[in-house]
């Protein structure tokens, strides 16, 4: 699976407008917001969908995704890489 | 000094400025502190949501309302201000929101700056209880405001998750959720550090016995979480919205604190330790938070 087929699955499940997307540790993790006209400079409306093995888990908010991981530093370094999408046909 | 503001401290004999009964130095409850709190037992959650607490608790909130009222100075204690607690009692909005806000399970004692060994972990626990869908995973602002009503007001609420209509209330435009805080209270003291400050310097800018919201931001991370400062200038983050017990309260040497100074910045500080509750707060208030 693609990061892009992971971005598509969370968009069709969700119904939400996917942000941006990062690999890490052999899963996806897909960042969305309900928002279409989301501000990332003024809105905190947001959370991630991991996505392993092709299956869409339960959302976290992006402080317990890194706080929760055995490596949150480079988990959050492999963020700071994330794909943009938003904006953009998934 | 106005007649309407005015701080008093009373003290027990033999006590010392920056040295607590109950606490170590480093802010650990010593064991006498322990056994007060009962900190970490079933037993303490149980008992702290039991309906013979709540009266007592309440029968307290009762006992300092006709003490202010009267014009009689409780006891206070570190950073307790009852100046504070004073205008918010009498304010116009606090009592346009008193039915909604006194229907939401009861009321507990308002502190401003308090230290970590006396910020209440079962009503920190108890704030954002919307697991396993987005709604309780994008209510920071929610999370963050139910604090502040617990902690500072003395309400005793827990958070909506989001649902979306922040908007809604017509008094939140531009800006979204960073918005319902000045459309739900007065007073809100609004620190912006500069953008390429470093974490640990713009939390130096928190004031001593302060209690208010973190806006942090950093990495495609943007979250809202409280914060607490002592009168010795102790800070400790506390962050609702987690579902995590070891990431909802936040010492200066914990692990998630230092990943946040290490990889975030702070975007502004709100310090609610002068606010009042608007005219306006209701609408705010019932998609933000609940009642048990």
């Amino acid at each position: 699976m693609t990061m892009d087929d992971a971005v598509k699955l969370v968009a069709q499940k969700t119904g939400d407008y996917v942000i941006s997307a990062f690999e890490f540790d052999s899963s996806y993790y897909v960042l969305v917001t309900p928002f279409e006209d989301y501000d990332p400079e003024n809105d905190v409306d947001h959370c991630y969908y991991p996505v392993q093995n092709g299956i869409v888990k339960d959302p976290i908010n992006d402080l317990g995704l890194f706080l929760g991981s055995d490596d949150p530093d480079g988990m959050f370094e492999a963020a700071k890489h994330s794909k943009l999408y938003f904006g953009k046909d998934v | 000094m106005s007649d309407h503001i005015y701080l008093a401290h009373h003290g027990i004999k033999g006590q010392r400025w920056g040295v607590r009964r109950f606490q170590n130095k480093d802010g650990t409850l010593t064991a006498a502190g322990k056994e007060r709190y009962d900190l970490g037992s079933s037993a303490s959650a149980s008992k702290d949501t039991s309906l013979s607490n709540r009266r007592n608790r309440r029968a307290k909130q009762i006992a300092k309302g006709a003490a202010i009222a009267a014009g009689v100075l409780l006891a206070v204690y570190g950073g307790y201000k009852l100046s504070q607690l004073r205008s918010k009692e009498t304010s116009k909005g606090s009592s346009i929101v008193d039915d909604f806000l006194h229907n939401t399970g009861g009321r507990t004692s308002p502190t401003i700056g308090r230290s970590i060994g006396d910020i209440d972990r079962s009503m920190v626990s108890r704030i954002n209880q919307s697991n396993g869908g987005r709604e309780g995973e994008i209510n920071c602002a929610h999370t963050s405001m139910a604090y502040i009503l617990n902690s500072v007001f003395g309400e005793n609420v827990r958070a909506q998750g989001f649902s979306g209509v922040d908007e809604a209330s017509g008094l939140v435009r531009n800006g979204r959720s960073k918005k319902i805080f000045d459309a739900a209270f007065d007073g809100v003291r609004h620190i912006q550090p500069p953008a390429s400050e470093s974490f640990e310097r713009s939390v130096e800018r928190i004031p001593n016995s302060s209690t208010g919201v973190l806006y942090v931001r950093g990495g495609g991370l943007a979250h809202f979480l409280n914060y607490e400062r002592d009168s010795a200038g102790v800070l400790t983050l506390v962050d609702t919205q987690q579902h995590d017990a070891r990431t909802q309260i936040m010492a200066a040497d914990s692990p998630a604190y230092r990943f946040l100074s290490r990889n975030v910045g702070v975007s502004e500080i709100l310090d609610f330790s002068n606010a009042s509750i608007s005219d306006n707060a209701e609408d705010v208030f019932k998609h933000c938070v609940k009642g048990d």
